[in-house]
């Protein structure tokens, strides 16, 4: 491993790491909106047995950094792509934690209904 | 010329990737934390206290904060180069890993709870890759960790070299994080797949 590493320290500069980190940075950015679409839709199917639902205006943050997610690609700095990265995942945790915040309680109680064999309340 | 008064409070405050860092571990954890709390009360109502695993996370993320604010104080004096790269270096590494073991446990619950469902996956063979994988990662970290403390003094490799060897962790750890994000989405996909049917069917 002591020289693999050693190559690695010669081989591996800021243009191979630039590149690599646009490539990884759509993949987990593309992953984070699926999975919070996901999220949000899970929780809206939940909420609506107890009349109530997952306010638009939580889609539409998401929707922005889905539009923002491609200019990653066209960062010239690390600086550059990780300020935008922080932007996209600063509204992505946001829309998460509130969600999660505001809403956990109220699915965990539809889904113990759901299931009846999970626990009790 | 009038001249500032010398602010050394600013050399506390950690730069603005350990403060992004920062606040994406805490953001993390907090979801690990409520994950842990919804699994813990649908499926082990009789031991669902998360308050001890909450705290720990708490201790964990201070520690932290005290540890950036730590080394922002030291990296911000006249110290060498090479002790500040060693130094912004490693918390940032030490963060890159945080998120993997906590996203990690993130996709454990989410499996564990969707498990809880009727037609849903217990996911023995995703848990068993998951734990496998994260298990091989984290030696990985810590023999980097070895190695790389003695390159930094020995100085063996240039500045220049070292900073190439922490972004090449960096890279890797990015690897995990897509790889269990994306299988938190599916776990989320499928789960909103099984609702959608219950719906369906009037459940």
């Amino acid at each position: 491993m002591r020289e693999f590493l050693l190559w690695i320290s010669r081989v591996f500069d800021i243009t191979a790491y630039l590149g690599i980190t646009k490539i990884q940075g759509l993949l987990w950015s593309v992953a984070d909106i699926v999975m919070i679409l996901a999220f949000l839709l899970v929780v809206d199917i939940l909420i609506r047995k107890q009349g109530s639902r997952v306010s638009c205006w939580r889609y539409i943050l998401l929707f922005s950094t889905l539009l923002m997610t491609p200019f990653l690609l066209f960062t010239r700095s690390s600086k550059a792509f990780f300020l935008l990265e922080s932007a996209i995942f600063g509204i992505q945790y946001l829309i998460l934690l509130y969600t999660l915040i505001k809403n956990s309680r109220a699915v965990v109680k539809v889904l113990l209904t759901l299931n009846p064999s999970c626990g009790h309340d | 010329m009038i001249e500032l008064p010398a602010m050394p409070i600013f050399q506390w405050i950690p730069s603005f990737n350990i403060l992004m860092g920062l606040m994406w571990f805490f953001a993390e954890g907090l979801c690990l934390v409520y994950i842990r709390w919804a699994y813990l009360r649908l499926g082990l109502p009789e031991v669902s206290s998360n308050r001890s695993f909450a705290y720990l996370a708490i201790l964990v993320f201070l520690s932290s904060v005290a540890i950036a604010i730590f080394i922002a104080h030291i990296t911000n004096g006249p110290v060498g180069g090479r002790l500040t790269l060693y130094l912004n270096s490693t918390f940032w590494r030490f963060l890159c890993t945080g998120w993997v073991l906590i996203e990690g446990g993130v996709l454990f619950y989410v499996i564990e709870l969707t498990g809880l469902f009727p037609a849903q996956k217990k996911g023995r063979l995703v848990k068993c890759l998951l734990f496998t994988t994260v298990l091989i990662f984290f030696a990985f970290y810590l023999s980097f960790e070895y190695y790389f403390w003695s390159f930094s003094f020995q100085e063996r490799l240039k500045l220049l070299q070292l900073a190439n060897l922490s972004r090449f962790f960096i890279k890797v750890s990015g690897f995990m994080w897509i790889l269990i994000e994306w299988g938190v989405a599916i776990k989320g996909l499928q789960f909103l797949k099984y609702l959608r049917f219950e719906r369906e069917a009037g459940r």
